[in-house]
């Protein structure tokens, strides 16, 4: 629970100037492999698809899966669609910041409280929130609110442990620093304490954003009125398997997208940390 | 001989002020006490029955055995550990907390990792609110200047050598221009050679800004160098063991450190701290 909990990418991040060429060359190598390992994939799956060897409609080919991206687009109710899976995870992520942020750092400043707190917190961070939709159906019904309340449920653990965790880690010695400048609690918490937490809770955030897509997707799949999730749902249930991978690349693009845009962010946050 | 008698007409100059009647810092029968677990009835005494008194603009080194609580003391008289015993009192009146007129430089830079070292200096001026915005550009400037760290204010403190910290936290300490100058070991994580020329540094600082200086050290050669006066303690519970005179002439340069009259300075100290203390 003291741990944070944040991906390897965070260390790489802050290289020095003068290493920048030896970065540079590495980015461009995994620039280039990169797009060789996804090109031999794509192309593998392609060929075997058009060889005949799988059933179309068990394993679409990629062209095919792509056409059906487009067709999805311009799809009666993918607007109803969109917007729905779009307000579900960002109330939802909203609310979970909102409410993990100052929580994680109460529980990180008073200790108490963390005793208090630490042995609900691990229960249900241990629980796959996912496992609650049904109860969370019948509380909130097949709308929004039980998808806003799973991306929460998603969202809320591994910001609030990440926010904790940061006021933790603080120098003892910076707090004295702060001390002897006659600075007060207030000072304290907001000059140090809340800067010190900032890069733990982006990572926090960043992980809340994997949560909150898989809150989205998987509670649409159990019921909903619209959504990306439902989309997907109906179109395995009528073997539209394209359209299913489709659905699932759009939610995977999103979660590519959110979390580069966290990673650039904690980059910028992060800058003065130690190389 | 003409040594010495120019620094006593220094310290008479420094007296003749009105300082002999209201000492800086005086200390009476003071006694530190925390709880710790590992100590007998749970309680540990860091210092006990310490009597001192430092005068205004004096320069005073604390030496003694690790462990001594020179460190604790110093923290007291920065307000940040409670006395349990005595009286410590700041121009006459009682130590409660930390204050303006004091600043602390700590052994371990304690810079704060996200704040440039501009914002780094101005931390202390920035949580009293006490200087407009120009005001404090300006002073900032003046101490980046002074210690020699111009053109680095917009870096981060990762990205400095130890000795460039070092500096930093002293400029830190400096902004809020403290009437008292308390430093922890400030040299102690350092090598031989910054070591060496900051105290240089801090000499001519302490030189142009005259203000009074308390500096914990376990060197005996950076007490002679940087003192008028050092003091002694005796380990556990630390107690004042004897006051030494270092009547070197000022301004003072690592060189002196070669003369003949330093290193009976320096062999007084060290006799003084590795005498068996009396059961």
């Amino acid at each position: 629970m003291a741990t944070q909990m944040s991906s390897s990418r965070t260390r790489t991040t802050a290289t020095g100037e003068r290493r920048k060429p030896a970065g540079g060359r590495r980015r461009t190598e995994a620039l280039i492999f990169g797009t060789l390992g996804v090109g031999v994939f794509l192309i593998s799956w392609q060929l075997v698809s058009v060889s005949g060897a799988v059933d179309a409609i068990l394993l679409p080919a990629p062209t095919a899966v792509a056409s059906a991206f487009g067709d999805m687009f311009t799809s009666p109710g993918i607007g109803a669609d969109l917007r729905a899976s779009g307000v579900e995870f960002i109330i939802g992520f909203l609310l979970s910041l909102v409410i993990g942020l100052p929580l994680g750092m109460l529980i990180g400043w008073y200790k108490r409280l963390g005793f208090a707190l630490e042995p609900l917190i691990n229960f249900f961070y241990s629980t796959p929130r996912i496992a609650l939709m049904p109860i969370l159906i019948i509380w909130f019904g097949i709308g929004l609110s039980s998808k806003i309340a799973v991306v929460f449920l998603g969202g809320v653990f591994p910001i609030l442990i990440n926010a904790a965790a940061g006021v933790r880690t603080v120098d003892r010695t910076l707090i004295q620093a702060a001390r002897v400048f006659n600075a007060t609690d207030r000072q304290v918490f907001l000059t140090v304490n809340l800067p010190a937490c900032v890069p733990f809770v982006l990572s926090g955030m960043r992980l809340a954003v994997g949560q909150g897509l898989i809150g989205v997707f998987v509670g649409e799949l159990l019921g909903a009125q619209h959504g990306v999730g439902l989309l997907v749902a109906n179109a395995g249930a009528s073997f539209q398997t394209p359209r299913v991978l489709a659905g699932v690349a759009l939610i995977a693009a999103a979660g590519v997208v959110l979390t580069n845009l966290l990673g650039l962010a904690e980059r910028h946050f992060s800058s003065w940390r130690a190389q | 001989m003409s040594r010495s008698s120019a620094a006593r007409s220094a310290t008479n100059a420094a007296t003749a002020t009105g300082d002999e009647i209201s000492p800086h810092l005086v200390a009476r029968g003071v006694g530190i006490q925390y709880p710790s677990p590992d100590a007998e009835g749970g309680v540990f005494t860091a210092v006990d029955g310490v009597d001192l008194e430092v005068r205004h603009g004096e320069f005073v080194v604390v030496v003694g055995p690790s462990g001594c609580g020179k460190t604790t003391f110093l923290h007291s008289v920065a307000g940040l550990i409670p006395t349990t015993s005595g009286e410590l009192l700041l121009s006459g009146t009682p130590i409660r907390g930390p204050g303006p007129e004091r600043a602390l430089v700590f052994q371990q830079p304690s810079l704060l990792p996200w704040r440039t070292v501009r914002r780094n200096v101005s931390y202390g001026p920035d949580l009293q609110g006490t200087l407009g915005r120009a005001e404090l550009r300006e002073r900032v400037d003046d101490l980046l200047r002074l210690v020699g760290l111009e053109g680095f204010g917009n870096r981060f403190p990762s990205t400095l050598s130890g000795g460039m910290q070092q500096r930093v936290n002293l400029a830190r300490a400096l902004a809020v221009e403290p009437e008292l100058l308390l430093l922890d070991e400030p040299f102690a994580a350092l090598d031989a050679q910054t070591r060496e020329r900051m105290q240089a540094e801090l000499l001519q600082i302490w030189e142009q800004l005259g203000m009074t200086a308390i500096f914990v050290t376990h060197d005996i050669k950076e007490a002679v160098l940087l003192a008028d006066r050092v003091l002694v303690f005796t380990a556990g519970p630390g107690r004042v063991k004897t006051w030494i005179d270092v009547d070197l002439p000022r301004p003072r340069k690592p060189e002196a450190s070669r003369e003949e009259a330093f290193h009976s300075l320096e062999d007084r100290i060290w006799d003084e701290l590795h005498q068996t203390p009396t059961p």
